[in-house]
């Protein structure tokens, strides 16, 4: 009886409350990325990725900023970002990435954890997004890629904003569309970027274009 | 335990010098003691073989003893000097190439690098959370319950924050305690005349980069501050570090190209310095010094030896 209540009451604190959950799925293309999951592009080419990492920060709902932590986005370790409203909302901003005051903020706590391998140290800030893998070709030798995507200091600042309209539910699923990062690496042949300058701007220009609300959502 | 009153006093300096970046009355006395263990242990490595102080010797102003560029875990060669760390709350940034802005996370770079400790910061934590000795430590902390990466790095910080050096020959001079010699007044004038527009007083550094003139080692090819900005005029300058207690930091330079004082002296007053492209404009006119004066000079910076830093037992391998 006592569970039944306690139930009872967690689902009628939560609703009062508002919580709307916001959740990542990085895609290839229409095939959804697994960790270390060959994906396959063609007959002769295919491509795995070991790593994928991203900071959400400066949520804002309605255009009002949220005091949500920084989170972090980690395909190994995949956890929900929860947002309490206690209204609806059909506008949702976030930032890609972190503000500068952050970066130099000195608070190694939560998803700003120096243990989580978003911390650069011999450049004091985070990486906003890193990816890493390697595309398969067949007869060739394997092609690794690596890219730490960061910077806050002019002219170099990497951070993106995106925003999304709709009409939302409490389940937000955002896609985290790669193909047009892949396809950005080949044309470019970056397969390895860990400082930040000018090509790690030019990249992070295109990271907004990756989220893309889930079709089956709406 | 002493009171944060008391840590105040521990990091004294003198009223005419500038205000730190690190708040130093800030400092908190159980932090910078778990800071000074951790700095003395080699737990912080990834086979248990390097201590921060193995890169940092006290008695050689925290800096690497006779090697030009330091080495680290399995006996690999890092790429730099390791500087000397005195009076750090006065530097705006870290490291030769200034990329590291903030001390607290300074740490994570010898404690990762491949070169230096070779760790991770989850090891390092783990170990912690299981050592009998650094359970016992935790006791003089009320909210903390396990080693965090925020612990670990802050205390290390408040320890590294805490060296200060301010009570050199020059320092008693200043104070009007003594009197400097007829040749150390002779050196110390040369200074003012050539040195001090970058290495200024009374910390005898800047927060600023500059190339010396020194031309690239073609090995290391290291282009300093400019890796950082991307910029073009940052292209070979590196930090002005600090002459505090330079009889004892040898070798000099980012990458410990000399040995004695006497040859970087020689270096700074080498016609061809001139010439060199990315000189300073604060060292375009040649110095000249005869013999005699680079021997005053010498005898000047010797009084920025600081005996009681270097044998301060609050620095020292905790007991
Ligand atoms: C293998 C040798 C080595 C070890 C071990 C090492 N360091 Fe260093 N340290 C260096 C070198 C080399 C630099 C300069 C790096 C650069 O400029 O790129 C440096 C720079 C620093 C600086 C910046 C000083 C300044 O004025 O810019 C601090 C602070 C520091 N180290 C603290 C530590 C601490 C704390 C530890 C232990 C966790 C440690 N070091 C371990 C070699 C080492
Ligand atoms: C233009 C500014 C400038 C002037 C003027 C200058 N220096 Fe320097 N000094 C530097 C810089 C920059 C470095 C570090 C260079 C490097 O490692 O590449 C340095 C390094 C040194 C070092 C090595 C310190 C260490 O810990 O490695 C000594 C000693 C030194 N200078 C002494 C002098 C003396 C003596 C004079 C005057 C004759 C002088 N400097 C004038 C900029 C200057």
């Amino acid at each position: 009886m006592k569970i039944k209540l306690f139930i009872y009451l967690t689902i009628v604190l939560s609703n009062a409350v508002g919580q709307t959950t916001l959740s990542f799925h990085p895609k290839f293309g229409a095939n959804p990325v697994e960790l270390n999951q060959k994906i396959t592009i063609n007959a002769n080419e295919s491509i795995v990725f070991e790593t994928i990492k991203c900071y959400i920060s400066s949520l804002k709902i309605n255009n009002e900023l949220l005091n949500n932590p920084a989170f972090l986005y980690d395909l190994e370790n995949q956890k929900q970002l929860i947002i309490q409203s206690s209204t609806s909302f059909n506008s949702l901003s976030f930032a890609i990435g972190l503000d500068s005051a952050t970066h130099v903020s000195e608070n190694y706590t939560g998803d700003l954890d120096p243990i989580l391998g978003m911390y650069w140290a011999w450049n004091t800030g985070y990486t906003h997004f890193k990816i890493s893998g390697k595309k398969i070709v067949s007869g060739q030798q394997d092609q690794p890629f690596e890219l730490h995507i960061g910077g806050y200091q002019k002219p170099f600042e990497t951070q993106q904003e995106k925003t999304i309209q709709s009409n939302f539910s409490s389940q937000i699923k955002l896609d985290i569309q790669l193909l047009p990062l892949y396809e950005y690496m080949c044309k470019t042949k970056l397969f390895s970027l860990l400082i930040p300058g000018k090509e790690a701007k030019a990249i992070a220009a295109i990271l907004p274009s990756l989220f893309q609300l889930q079709q089956s959502n709406e | 335990m002493l009171s944060v009153k008391d840590a105040q006093n521990f990091v004294d300096y003198p009223n005419y010098w500038p205000q730190p970046y690190i708040d130093l009355s800030q400092l908190k006395q159980q932090e910078i003691e778990l800071g000074r263990n951790l700095f003395y242990d080699p737990i912080l490595s990834e086979d248990s073989s390097i201590s921060c102080s193995s890169c940092h010797l006290q008695a050689t102003g925290f800096t690497h003893i006779d090697h030009n560029v330091s080495h680290g875990i399995y006996g690999r060669k890092g790429t730099r000097n390791a500087p000397s760390l005195q009076n750090l709350a006065w530097n705006k940034t870290f490291h030769w190439d200034g990329g590291v802005t903030r001390l607290s996370g300074q740490a994570v770079n010898p404690i990762t690098h491949p070169a230096e400790m070779n760790f991770t910061m989850k090891g390092v934590l783990k170990r912690l959370n299981r050592s009998e000795k650094y359970k016992g430590l935790l006791k003089d902390f009320s909210k903390e319950k396990n080693y965090t990466s925020s612990l670990l790095l802050h205390s290390l910080a408040q320890f590294t924050a805490s060296l200060v050096s301010c009570q050199s020959k020059y320092d008693e001079m200043k104070a009007g305690k003594i009197i400097f010699t007829e040749q150390e007044e002779k050196g110390y004038q040369l200074f003012k005349q050539n040195c001090s527009a970058c290495h200024t007083e009374p910390l005898f550094m800047r927060n600023e980069y500059a190339s010396n003139g020194l031309p690239i080692d073609s090995t290391l090819k290291d282009i300093g501050r400019f890796s950082i900005t991307h910029k073009n005029n940052d292209s070979l300058t590196f930090k002005i570090p600090s002459l505090r207690n330079c009889e004892v930091t040898f070798p000099y330079m980012h990458d410990g190209r000399f040995k004695k004082l006497k040859e970087v002296i020689n270096h700074y007053t080498n016609e061809s310095l001139v010439h060199s492209n990315y000189l300073d404009k604060r060292l375009k006119r040649s110095i000249k010094l005869s013999e005699m004066d680079k021997k005053d000079l010498l005898s000047f910076l010797l009084t920025l030896t600081d005996r009681k830093f270097l044998t301060n037992k609050q620095y020292s391998f905790p007991k």
